[in-house]
């Protein structure tokens, strides 16, 4: 009797790894997505960048202009828009005019005033350019805090400071935090951005401009399909227009590859166990022939035998998937703990587990049902 | 019976069973002897319907079994014949009572009733001071005594024993056949195949199988 029960025992083990395997997979992938959830990164998702084509002498392309923020900021969705360019090179910027004066070197760019909002730039103290500096095309400059660190030895450069950008002097109008790894806006001095519209007296070149367009979140995707269209109507399929990928179809797209990835493991497991119970419970009917021609012998149809038996085996199964639904819940429990993730676990995955442990016992134990029912009653009683 | 024949197929046919007639009333006690391989253990199994004949007809209680279906043989058996075999065939791993109530199982008695019932049969044998032990645990004359009281709980009108003292001592054969004798009422028949001449002298009728053939 010991060892019938620890057969059994060893039987239902088969499909409670298979149901633990399963259980774990599904809560693991479940927290580990809500963990990626949460570093979700808002800023990247809500930026969308639009670049123009190079000039063709042999053709019209669509060129930046000024008023084409306009039309971008009146689209549904969008928060701030603006132009941005990048001077040639890295032009000597100092903070004094001096020919012996020192000067380094540094990005300069041009930008409209939401262009440099919607890069991301934080103003710590002073203003913006505005309408009128554009207009007006006075010489004023936004600084980076750390060429401002650099150059008056502070974020503060106080009144009255100017930067000398390639010999040419420009009021600092206010110092901005540029937003963290854009190595682009770090350490730059920034210009209104009719210095890349027109020639300058310093010569600097602005070959390149983008439109930087910042949307409310879950906007980009709509906003970057209408976009070509505000600013360059007529040749919309000239603009190039890059979109931040859709983080959370990302994140549901790797965690169902995982998820499908590890429940084939797990349904593979979930195959052996069944086996396993399958051949164990046709080795019981070879021992127990003389019970079954008794049964058989007493009135139990054949189909009372097979039930019988498919009964037997959807009862270790049911035992395996409750095992192994607990098991796997101190799996994932235990993942959870290690990487602090939330543990995230489905009521359906709870109750699953042994339903699903059932219904593979059931399953298993086919075969055996059917090979007990063929047992003929005279000759099992005569073994 | 009437002109019932059993021929096992195989690469040479065996003829267990070779026309036989044979009529059995109710209330006896009726032995079948005869040498090994007879075919004494097919006639009984045939009687028990366990098997069907390959010819003939076998009507029992006037119902001629040949027109039946597996199911209804099945029906019948349970609610008509009791069994006891030479090797006793316990479950293992049920109690005296629970081995008992398995002719009832099928019947659809509910649980109290199947209790009550194989309690009570259980004491008409003598056991009523095991019915919690397992087989393992009784003796094999009380194993015996259990096998006979699951042959009786559903008031059979034929009790069929095949050998039922071939695993005894002769205390233990003397106890049983006693108790299988106290069976036997003007509406129950008791038939047994046996090697053992004190059984089949306590039978009302000795039936001779030889050669597959009945004297």
């Amino acid at each position: 009797m010991g060892g019938r029960r620890g057969r059994a025992a060893l039987t239902a083990l088969g499909i409670a790894f298979g149901i633990c395997a399963a259980v774990a997979t599904l809560g693991i992938t479940a927290s580990a997505s809500q963990a990626v959830s949460a570093k979700f990164d808002e800023f990247t998702a809500t930026e969308v960048k639009v670049k123009y084509p190079a000039i063709d002498p042999g053709r019209y392309v669509p060129r930046p202009e000024v008023t084409q923020r306009q039309r971008v900021a009146a689209l549904n969705g969008v928060r701030e828009a603006g132009l941005i360019a990048r001077a040639d090179g890295q032009p000597s910027v100092s903070n004094i005019r001096h020919d012996d004066a020192p000067w380094t070197e540094a990005t300069v760019l041009a930008a409209q005033e939401g262009g440099l909002t919607a890069a991301g730039a934080t103003l710590i103290n002073g203003r913006m350019f505005d309408a009128g500096h554009e207009r007006r095309r006075d010489r004023v400059a936004l600084v980076d805090s750390v060429a401002a660190t650099r150059l008056f030895s502070g974020a503060d450069p106080g009144p009255g400071a100017m930067v000398f950008v390639a010999d040419v002097p420009y009021a600092v109008l206010g110092v901005y935090q540029a937003p963290p790894g854009n190595a682009g806006m770090t350490g730059a001095v920034v210009l209104p951005y009719w210095t890349a519209a027109t020639t300058t007296p310093s010569g600097l070149r602005f070959p390149d401009s983008e439109m930087i367009v910042r949307t409310q979140l879950g906007a980009a995707d709509q906003v970057a399909r209408e976009v070509p269209f505000a600013i360059a109507p007529e040749a919309p399929d000239d603009l190039a227009v890059l979109v931040p990928p859709d983080l959370r179809s990302l994140q549901a797209g790797v965690e169902r590859e995982t998820q499908a990835l590890f429940l084939g493991l797990a349904l593979v497991s979930l195959v052996i166990g069944a086996l396993g119970v399958s051949n164990v419970s046709y080795v019981s009917v070879l021992e127990r022939r003389a019970e079954i021609g008794l049964r058989r012998a007493v009135g139990a149809s054949r189909r009372a035998v097979a039930a019988q038996f498919c009964l037997e085996t959807a009862g270790l199964g049911l035992i395996g998937g409750v095992v192994g639904t607990i098991a796997g819940v101190h799996v994932t429990a235990a993942t959870c703990l290690a990487k602090s993730w939330l543990v995230i676990l489905e009521p359906m995955v709870l109750g699953g587990g042994p339903v699903v442990g059932m219904v593979t016992g059931l399953v298993a134990g086919v075969y055996p049902a059917i090979a007990a029912a063929r047992v003929q009653p005279a000759d099992a009683l005569r073994s | 019976m009437v002109a019932v024949t059993k021929t096992f197929p195989g690469p040479v046919a065996v003829s267990a069973l070779r026309r036989v007639d044979l009529e059995i009333q109710r209330g006896e006690m009726t032995a079948i002897v005869g040498p090994s391989g007879a075919g004494k253990s097919t006639l009984l199994n045939i009687i028990g319907l366990l098997d069907v004949p390959t010819s003939g007809r076998y009507l029992l209680d006037d119902t001629d079994t040949s027109k039946l279906s597996e199911r209804e043989l099945t029906s019948l058996r349970a609610v008509t014949l009791g069994f006891v075999f030479q090797a006793f065939h316990l479950v293992p791993h049920l109690n005296c009572v629970g081995n008992v109530m398995l002719p009832l199982a099928h019947q659809g008695w509910p649980r109290r009733e199947r209790t009550r019932l194989a309690t009570d049969a259980l004491l008409q044998v003598g056991l009523g001071h095991r019915l919690d032990a397992r087989p393992a645990t009784l003796s094999g004359g009380e194993r015996q005594r259990v096998a006979v009281a699951r042959a009786i709980v559903h008031s059979p009108a034929v009790i069929l024993c095949d050998e039922p003292t071939g695993n005894l001592d002769r205390e233990n054969s003397a106890h049983v056949m006693d108790l299988l004798r106290q069976l036997v009422t003007p509406e129950r028949s008791l038939i047994v195949v046996t090697h053992d001449d004190s059984v089949s002298t306590c039978a009302d009728r000795v039936v001779k199988v030889v050669d597959g053939a009945v004297s």
